[in-house]
């Protein structure tokens, strides 16, 4: 009895010690092993998925702070601390990702799984646990097809400006709900807020990686490989012939140019996906181009503006379509065109210089 | 001012600036035709892969002000930019006896380890490591399975790698030392606790040696497993062996059901005990409490035995504390005595902050088999993870 109680004592002061050597601010309480995978959620939220991939990050202090200049409200320490973001596949292709946050609810903690998009809109969400019965409600079709799409300044329109209420833009939904209800959906925003705040935070430079495996994986339907091309303008002579084609400028900011070469299995080049921000007599566009590198031919240009018809005009063009333009976007495209050829063709040189 | 999309498609450019265009085309054209006498151009490419993810530190605003002594990335001991989960547990438990009047303290240090081998397709693998030496006193309150009672002994609770092997997790292969698929500890892990199950009491032991299938299957959690027989070390006397499995669904918000059998030659002291259970276990949540339930029947040799647990539990909206009552039943039929061994026990968990668990409980036996008297044991427990 005595040798156990002084072992109890001196344990309990290696414990104590221990706390005043380790100031970590983030801890799980909850053993590892307890950690449960939301497996069936992720398959439920995206359908299409046939597997995910996980990235653990530390959510920490400095994450909390940065929530807190975003929002009115931030992170309980007990939420700190390493957490995982669940990358939907289809294939190699990421759908979208998966991040489960707890917020404290009526009757305890309200886990929901939130499907959001590579951009950080809303997917979907599924309460993973919670005591609360109108989560049913929340669920409904209803209410969360309204979710749907939802960007973080959509989101937080829909609660007051503290954050701990609804807002009128909300109101609509919550017609004839009773006040637990609204009291779950108050609850159910500021999760959605958090997650899509703190995914911004902690897994940005992931995100920016994802985005870019999709656009280069679903450009080609054979394509398997992507890779980044750290400085497109490099080409020999290729500033020159720019200078010289299109003047100082196109419009296409070309510090800015993102260039994704696309391979399919077999290592050989299909092809190039190319994210240029373009501006020009006011106009403003972030420009995805999709050059085949067979015939070199434009088989996709898309944009995020309402110059999107005229740039998806140049569809089916080759680089002699443009000998005469006629249009800043016509120019623009004779810049992506001259700059992603010498890309292409000094993949080519380099491959010719390796072959036996 | 913004242009339309009709300024910008008919928005004509000069004649001029046309015939320089057509004109700096042509040259360009032709130098183009010159740039392959040039060396050839080296393109630095990087190639981008779902498999790389997660390997290299984040870029992001948060990382970047770590730079103050509480840096999430000088303390927490896994490495920045790998999917590993990596903690050191300490925990030190004290055991009264009131009615024998005997103590015992039981302490605790490891580390608990999750780390998930992720490839371009996904994740692949998951490893748990749960290693810990452990220090028991000599005494007849806790129980005492080994000889290294009264001295540091190293030992695995959780020790597994669970391998994806078809897509949507429809099947995994797991090895190595694990839980028994069995009853309410399948969705609820109570490893370093003072709160228990009946895995001990109605099996024998709570984790074993072996191999298991598990994923989901059309919405049911399943796992399968065939083990050693021998309980937390692999012992090859008396050859032992286990088959256990666990079917759960949750047909709803709250509720969890699972059904779940087991069959074996569970190694004993001495000999091993021919042992099958039949289970059935329920979890339902009301408000701030929750309702767990898990009976099993069968035999142990050619006794039968019948086995309950019943717990009410009530957490804080926080779920800092958690508050629990348990009724225990475990009944035996032997020739000489039909008494089962019935009681209860009172908990509650306490997280005290980010580091800190307080636990206490107490066992109170209600009833025993004949021979056996009814004790009354305290427990207290600190548990610090950093």
């Amino acid at each position: 009895m005595k040798h156990a109680r002084t072992t109890f004592v001196m344990t309990a002061a290696l414990l104590g010690s221990l706390t005043t050597l380790a100031p970590a601010p983030e801890a799980d309480a909850q053993a590892f092993c307890a950690l449960r995978d939301p497996t069936r959620q992720v398959y439920d939220l995206f359908p299409e998925a046939t597997s995910y991939r996980s990235i653990v990050r530390s959510v920490d202090d400095n994450s909390r702070n940065l929530t807190a200049q975003e929002l009115p409200f931030t992170l309980h320490f007990n939420e700190l601390g390493r957490h995982t973001l669940y990358v939907a596949l289809r294939g190699d292709i990421p759908l979208g990702v998966v991040h489960v946050r707890s917020e404290a609810g009526r009757w305890g903690l309200v886990e929901i799984a939130w499907a959001l998009s590579l951009d950080l809109d809303v997917v979907a969400f599924r309460f993973q646990r919670c005591r609360d019965s109108g989560h049913k409600t929340i669920e409904s079709s209803a209410i969360a097809s309204a979710f749907k799409g939802l960007d973080f300044q959509s989101l937080r329109a829909m609660l007051n400006e503290d954050g701990d209420e609804l807002s009128a833009a909300a109101q609509p939904l919550m017609a004839e709900q009773p006040t637990d209800v609204h009291q779950l959906m108050t609850t159910t925003l500021r999760s959605a807020l958090k997650t899509v705040v703190v995914t911004k935070l902690v897994w940005s430079s992931d995100l920016a990686q994802l985005r870019l495996i999709e656009a280069g994986l679903t450009a080609f339907p054979s394509a398997a490989n992507v890779e980044l091309i750290h400085d497109p303008y490099a080409s020999h002579g290729l500033n020159a012939v720019l200078h010289g084609q299109v003047g100082t400028s196109s419009g296409i900011d070309r510090s800015n140019v993102v260039a994704l070469l696309v391979r399919d299995e077999h290592g050989s080049v299909l092809g190039m996906k190319c994210q240029t921000p373009w501006s020009a007599g006011g106009a403003r566009a972030n420009v995805w181009w999709t050059l085949d590198a067979t015939d070199r031919t434009l088989t996709a240009v898309t944009a995020d503006t309402d110059a999107a018809e005229a740039f998806g005009a140049l569809r089916g063009h080759h680089i002699a379509d443009f000998e005469r333009c006629s249009t800043a976007v016509e120019l623009a495209g004779k810049e992506f065109m001259v700059m992603a050829n010498a890309c292409l063709d000094a993949v080519i040189q380099q491959a010719a210089s390796v072959e036996p | 001012m913004t242009a339309s999309p009709t300024t910008i498609k008919t928005k004509p450019l000069s004649a001029w600036r046309a015939r320089a265009t057509c004109l700096a085309l042509a040259t360009a054209l032709g130098l183009m035709a010159h740039a392959d006498a040039q060396p050839p151009t080296t393109l630095q490419t990087t190639p981008l892969s779902i498999g790389q993810l997660g390997e290299t530190q984040a870029e992001n605003p948060a990382d970047e002000r770590e730079t103050d002594a509480t840096s999430i990335h000088q303390t927490n001991l896994a490495p920045s930019g790998s999917n590993l989960r990596l903690t050191l547990d300490l925990a030190t438990r004290f055991t009264w006896d009131d009615t024998r009047d005997e103590a015992a303290n039981t302490s605790f240090v490891g580390v608990d380890l999750l780390h998930v081998f992720s490839g371009s397709s996904g994740d692949r693998a998951t490893l748990t490591v749960q290693g810990f030496f452990t220090h028991a006193d000599a005494s007849s309150v806790v129980p005492q399975p080994r000889e290294e009672a009264g001295e540091w002994f190293l030992e695995y609770r959780i020790l597994n790698l669970n391998i994806n092997l078809l897509d949507q997790s429809r099947l995994n292969l797991r090895l190595g030392h694990f839980e028994l698929p069995f009853g309410l500890e399948q969705n609820i892990n109570t490893n370093g606790t003072l709160r228990q199950f009946s895995h001990v009491a109605n099996l024998g032991f709570k984790t074993d040696w072996g191999a298991s299938l598990n994923g989901i299957l059309h919405g049911v959690d399943y796992e399968v497993g065939l083990t050693r027989g021998s309980g937390n070390e692999w012992l090859n006397r008396e050859r032992p062996w286990i088959v256990s499995g666990r079917l759960g669904v949750k047909p709803k918000a709250g509720l969890s059901v699972g059904v779940a059998g087991f069959s074996g030659e569970v190694l004993d002291i001495n000999t091993t005990v021919r042992r099958e259970r039949l289970g059935l276990d329920v979890e339902q949540e009301l408000g701030p409490l929750t309702l767990l339930g898990e009976v099993s029947l069968g035999h142990d040799e050619d006794r039968e035995v019948f086995n309950t647990l019943a717990e009410v539990n009530w957490r804080t909206r926080h779920e800092d504390l958690l508050v629990y009552l348990q009724h225990r039943f475990f009944d035996i039929d032997t020739p000489n005595q039909d008494d089962p061994a019935t009681g209860f026990a009172f908990g509650a968990r306490w997280i005290a902050s980010t580091h800190w668990a307080l636990s206490a409980a107490v066992e109170q036996d209600t009833d025993q088999p004949a021979g056996s008297a009814r004790g009354r044991r305290w427990m207290m427990q600190a548990r610090y993870r950093f």
